[in-house]
């Protein structure tokens, strides 16, 4: 780049950020044009509604994502990324319920969570994701792992020592109530979670200096953060909530030499993982690592719209550029689901009984009025 | 380390690098300008430019923006008496008065140089710091977090104007609208009704624009007069503030900034709590003049402004240390290095790494000192602005800031606030309560929860008994004891006040039954 164009392209970038600021949103375009004639999205504007706050990390995935995407969909339409935090992400979906879905322009991304949370906490709730079609879904992983300041080393010490022993994690919700009991049930002595950490850098510091004797991060905040601790000695990795496929839980592809949380209570106890609380443990897996970040357009929109979307995310996911980023940003590549197999484990995720959506709910009630 | 040194400094001098850090600049300065915009705005616009752009020219911008942000906020501050974001209002109470003066061009003067010195202490000091953050983030558990947060809030109560108690109740007001939303510790939500959008809590900024922003351009347009109604002859310009900071109050200057990188590394201490503290601080600890303070003290806005740049410095110790961002911006930061393929956390300090932090050390000094040259040059057009008729700017200010306020959430909900916190600041000014320990214990009020949470959970009540815990609590009991000994029959004099301003005295009553 000249140092000219150099001097351009700074003015446009001030340009842009002025005009993004005085609220025109912020655009993704990539290369402007369409090159097929009469392509779905020519000249069109689709806006990705992300329920979190600007500058997170979903936030920054979704909207490396929207670039990708105007990239690849056929007529290259614009794909504008809207924050709408707020409620849990149930404001942002609530607006994508809301908005006009003959057209196909509006997407939204809602994390794995809130596929369950809806289920327990349907207080704010307009949206039904039954009625969405997801168009991906991006896996992460969760990790736990001890403090050998607190004299964790391996989940052995976890189990015969002496105790008590303390848990940490950010807020008591559906996937952290599975974890918690997945832990409890390895028969921890004095076993004590203890919520309300504002973030994984939070919980990595209270492990550091044993205030935890195990925390709980997202793998790719592990691998980015954690893991220099590890090769220091400081902490033990333990184990991973792991992926679901079919109806078995999998071993973090970034993780594969730890065992899962079913396997660990299986090599502990020599039982096998089964039962109401195991069962809702992989439903709430399903929803909380295997989709992580969903990117869904709406039921009603247009045929053509969505299989526009479906064929240009195939080949996003491909793309070596894309792959590079997402790992650079999240530590890892992210698994991805597609379609059908998306769509398999958005039902699983939701496919809780009244009865088992109660057993959560009171157990997150029995756990926090310990 | 030289080398490391050397490399970096290369690496920013190179002038692909230097230009994005002028754009990064620029930015933050209109940014700061603006009130109701600032630093986390500007962060988050950019953050998506910045994917896939050399690791150095997108610290320069982020980092240029940033530092800048805290520089260009010192003019609304000053010269209308509206902080440009919420790490400025420290600088109104003295900075105002000054431009009513005619004083103006000192004070920004004085405030750039110490946003210069200020900037670049901070910058040294993370350099500096770094192999202690260590032992420093490990040695501070969940207690001491809770009675540092304690501690902030009781000094804050402490130096507010006016008796203790008003103030106090203030500060627990801000700790109760922060349990607004949920609670991280059982999950339940707590104040919200069927209110969806309280979900999530308040926006800090939605707050800072409606109890602080918003009622000042309203008293700016109700009074109608000019900030300086006659300026028939300046007196002084910048040239004279930045002599004052340098030959007058150099000790101030270097001690605020220590005092500002110190409190940075704390997280969740942020910008708007750091600039109270470095005030009230030197209020009490100067020797000569006290009563000057609020009247247009130079040493009014030279510890805030020295103190809020430095903790850029302090800011970013824990982030890169650990991940843990130690404000909003910091977050963001966080966001946009991982985008741009920077790890943070500990590997940063291994030694091929370590050119990452002088990066950050080189950019943040440099950053410092474009921003406060920049900032004197357009201090002269700039202070023009005190004898502009409020009418002319104030409508334009109130749409700026409600686009503010409706931009850091997208939400109707968010101007609706913004509104029913404005009539509450009125409502405070109107019974004469201070403003800023409520902001105040909104910023550390949930914190101070979760780690009074934490602490009792995890170590019952045993961490009472911990030596670090101890000392943090005299000072708290200290702080509280000198406030109270300074103001007394504070209680007894608000409960008076409260009392005649709620009880209708008989002409209100009679003109009541009139309209009737």
């Amino acid at each position: 780049m000249s140092p000219k164009r150099r001097g351009l392209l700074a003015t446009a970038v001030a340009a842009t950020t002025l005009l993004a600021i005085t609220g025109c949103g912020v655009t993704n375009q990539q290369g402007g044009g369409g090159d097929g004639g009469g392509a779905y999205y020519e000249g069109e504007r689709i806006t990705m509604i992300v329920p979190f706050d600007a500058g997170g990390a979903s936030d920054t995935f979704s909207r490396m994502l929207a670039g990708y995407l105007s990239q690849y969909l056929e007529g290259n339409p614009e794909v504008v990324v809207e924050n709408v935090p707020g409620g849990g992400q149930k404001e942002g979906l609530n607006r994508f319920e809301r908005a006009s879905h003959d057209d196909g322009l509006t997407l939204a991304m809602g994390s794995g969570g809130i596929l369950v949370s809806s289920l327990i906490d349907t207080e704010g709730v307009e949206f039904d994701p039954e009625g969405f079609e997801t168009v991906a879904a991006f896996g992460g992983g969760m990790s736990i792992f001890g403090s050998v300041e607190a004299g964790v080393t391996s989940l052995d010490d976890l189990v015969t020592g002496p105790g008590p022993f303390f848990y940490g994690g950010m807020e008591l919700n559906a996937s952290e109530a599975v974890r918690v009991f997945a832990l409890e049930q390895l028969g921890i002595a004095g076993f004590t979670p203890l919520m309300g950490y504002d973030g994984g850098g939070s919980v990595t510091a209270a492990v550091l200096r044993g205030e935890l004797s195990m925390g709980n991060v997202t793998s790719s905040h592990y691998l980015n953060n954690v893991l220099p601790l590890e090769e220091d000695g400081d902490v033990t990795p333990l184990m991973t909530q792991g992926y679901v496929v079919g109806d078995e839980v999998q071993r973090d592809p970034a993780f594969p030499d730890l065992p899962t949380m079913p396997e660990a209570y299986e090599m502990v106890t020599g039982e096998t993982a089964a039962g109401m609380g195991w069962d809702i443990y992989r439903a709430v897996t399903t929803a909380q690592t295997n989709l992580l970040r969903n990117y869904w357009v709406h039921g009603d929109a247009p045929q053509e719209a969505k299989d526009a979307l479906h064929a240009a995310m195939a080949q996003v996911v491909v793309d070596e550029g894309f792959l590079e980023e997402a790992g650079q940003l999240l530590g890892e590549e992210p698994p991805v689901q597609l379609g059908e197999e998306a769509e398999a484990s958005l039902v699983a995720a939701r496919n809780l009984t009244p009865e088992q959506v109660q057993w959560i709910s009171d157990y997150i009630d029995e756990v926090s009025s310990r | 380390m030289l080398e490391s040194a050397l490399e970096a400094l290369q690496m920013i001098l190179s002038p692909e690098h230097l230009i994005w850090l002028v754009v990064g600049v620029v930015l933050g300065l209109i940014l700061g300008l603006i009130p109701g915009l600032g630093g986390i705005t500007g962060m988050a616009v950019l953050l998506p430019l910045i994917v896939g752009m050399p690791p150095a020219s997108g610290i320069g911008m982020l980092i240029g923006l940033n530092a800048a942000t805290t520089i260009g906020d010192t003019f609304p501050s000053v010269l209308m008496g509206v902080p440009g974001t919420a790490a400025s209002q420290a600088t109104v109470v003295d900075g105002y008065p000054m431009a009513r003066k005619g004083l103006g061009n000192v004070a920004l003067g004085a405030a750039f140089t110490a946003n210069m010195i200020g900037g670049i202490i901070g910058a040294v000091a993370l350099f500096l710091l770094i192999p202690l953050a260590r032992p420093l983030i490990v040695g501070i558990g969940s207690p001491q977090l809770f009675m540092m947060a304690l501690l902030g809030m009781s000094l804050i109560v402490v130096i507010t104007r006016g008796p203790i108690a008003p103030s106090l109740i203030s500060a627990f007001l801000g700790m109760l609208l922060a349990t607004i939303g949920s609670a991280g510790m059982t999950g339940d939500y707590r104040f919200v009704g069927e209110i969806v959008y309280l979900f999530d809590g308040i926006d800090l900024a939605v707050l800072a624009i409606g109890f602080f922003a918003l009622p000042s351009v309203l008293s700016l347009l109700v009074r109608g007069t000019a900030v300086a109604e006659h300026m028939p002859y300046s007196r002084g310009g910048v040239l004279r503030g930045a002599r004052e900071v340098v030959v007058r109050h150099k000790r101030l200057v270097v001690g605020n900034s220590l005092l500002g990188t110190l409190l940075g590394i704390v997280p969740g201490i942020g910008g708007s709590v750091i600039d109270w503290l470095a005030y009230g601080a030197t209020k009490r600890l100067v020797r000569t003049d006290r009563d000057n303070f609020g009247k247009g003290d130079i040493r009014g806005v030279i510890a805030p402004e020295a103190a809020n740049n430095a903790k850029d410095g302090g800011v970013l110790v824990p982030t890169f240390m650990f991940g843990i961002p130690g404000s909003a911006t910091a977050a963001i930061l966080l966001g946009g290095l991982a985008t741009m393929g920077v790890a943070t956390g500990p590997t940063m300090l291994r030694p091929e790494n370590l050119y990452l932090i002088f990066m950050f050390v080189w950019t943040l000094a440099l950053a410092n000192a474009l921003g406060a040259i920049g900032s004197a040059a357009l201090a002269g057009p700039l202070s023009k602005l005190t004898r502009l008729k409020p009418y002319s700017y104030a409508p334009f200010l109130i749409v700026i800031m409600l686009l503010a306020a409706y931009q850091s959430g997208v939400h109707w909900g968010d101007i609706v606030l913004v509104v029913i916190i404005a009539l509450l600041s009125w409502g405070m000014q109107v019974i004469k309560w201070p403003r800023p320990p409520l902001i105040i214990g909104f910023v550390l009020g949930q914190g101070a929860e979760n780690y009074l949470w934490i602490s009792v959970s995890r170590y019952e009540w045993s961490w009472l008994a911990q030596p670090a815990t101890i000392v943090l609590g005299v000072l708290v009991i200290a702080t509280l004891a000198a406030g109270f000994a300074g103001s007394t029959g504070g209680f007894q004099r608000l409960v008076r006040r409260a009392a005649g301003r709620f009880l209708p005295s008989k002409a209100a009553t009679t003109r009541d039954r009139e309209g009737a």
